[in-house]
């Protein structure tokens, strides 16, 4: 087995349930997570829910895009989303039931169309969270070219 | 699992940066008051990278979520910290077929309370309500929806 990579992160309480990131020494340091706003136009920052969701999306585009690039192609347009749906569980407690990923490249040639059908069938086995994930609940994902 | 009621939905979207990178990402976080964020899996020296990659999102994810459960489990009572920290470290390995894999998230919170009685509160959180989970815990959604698949250890300093 390979040596362990480790990635830390934390947090501060800014106020009640708004927490400000602390990313070490990233470039981007105003990242906050917002449990406190309900209103849309009024959250600083996403939840935890849309954390989850940002970061099985990320994983599977970025995936996508390094099985392209491994074959030295580059993708002009690449949009994502992903739905995140939770329910109560028979002990009424809230849990995540599916997240569902769309993955819309933009294909300009021919020859990347060829590529992106191989990628396909294997592109989703890279991605470090999305099978992490698998055993606990779906994670569907539709790649649309 | 099985579930019991209707279904809540939360969306997310990303999009290619316009930078020459294929692997840097903008988030499409809707109304919210959100200036720039991106998912960075271009750059690997942190002082390069223009957002978190996966990784760290995922364990702010889980960091936000039980964070917010022990200060909900506080406001329930009206009790406040004085002061809050924490942190998540994810442990990445490969797995027996040699892919990566997330195998698990430590995290680490320390909340600072002076008063006694928010104390005696923070104690009863810790508390363990079904299946040997701490209350605070077992309502936080993302923690315990990707426990199946990752260990996720919590240690609350009181």
């Amino acid at each position: 087995m390979s040596n362990e990579l480790k990635s830390r992160v934390g947090l501060h309480q800014e106020k009640e349930m708004i927490f400000k990131c602390d990313l070490g020494n990233l470039r981007m340091d105003n990242l906050y997570i917002d449990e406190s706003n309900k209103k849309k136009n009024e959250k600083i920052g996403p939840s935890p829910i849309k954390l989850l969701g940002l970061s099985v999306l990320g994983c599977l585009a970025a995936s996508f895009s390094f099985c392209l690039q491994k074959k030295d192609f580059s993708l002009s347009e690449l949009e994502g989303k992903a739905e995140v749906t939770i329910a109560r569980n028979e002990k009424t407690f809230w849990r995540v039931k599916k997240i569902d990923i769309e993955l819309n490249p933009k294909i300009d040639t021919p020859e990347i169309r060829k590529r992106v059908d191989q990628c396909r069938d294997f592109f989703e086995q890279y991605c470090i969270i999305s099978e992490s994930l698998r055993t606990g609940f779906e994670v569907n994902v539709n790649l649309n070219f | 699992m099985i579930f019991i009621s209707e279904d809540i939905k939360t969306k997310v979207g990303i999009k290619l940066d316009e930078s020459d990178s294929q692997m840097i990402f903008k988030c499409d976080l809707g109304n919210m008051k959100v200036k720039d964020c991106y998912i960075d899996e271009e750059h690997r020296e942190e002082v390069d990278m223009l957002g978190p990659n996966p990784s760290r999102l995922l364990a702010l994810g889980v960091l936000g979520c039980l964070s917010a459960s022990f200060i909900f489990c506080l406001k329930k009572r009206n009790f406040k910290v004085d002061d809050f920290i924490a942190e998540a470290e994810a442990v990445i390995a490969r797995n027996e077929k040699g892919f990566l894999r997330i195998k698990k998230i430590d995290v680490n919170i320390q909340p600072k309370i002076t008063d006694p009685d928010t104390l005696k509160r923070a104690k009863q959180c810790l508390k363990s309500a079904t299946d040997s989970v701490s209350f605070f815990e077992q309502y936080c959604i993302v923690t315990q929806s990707v426990r199946s698949g990752i260990e996720v250890n919590v240690n609350l300093d009181l």
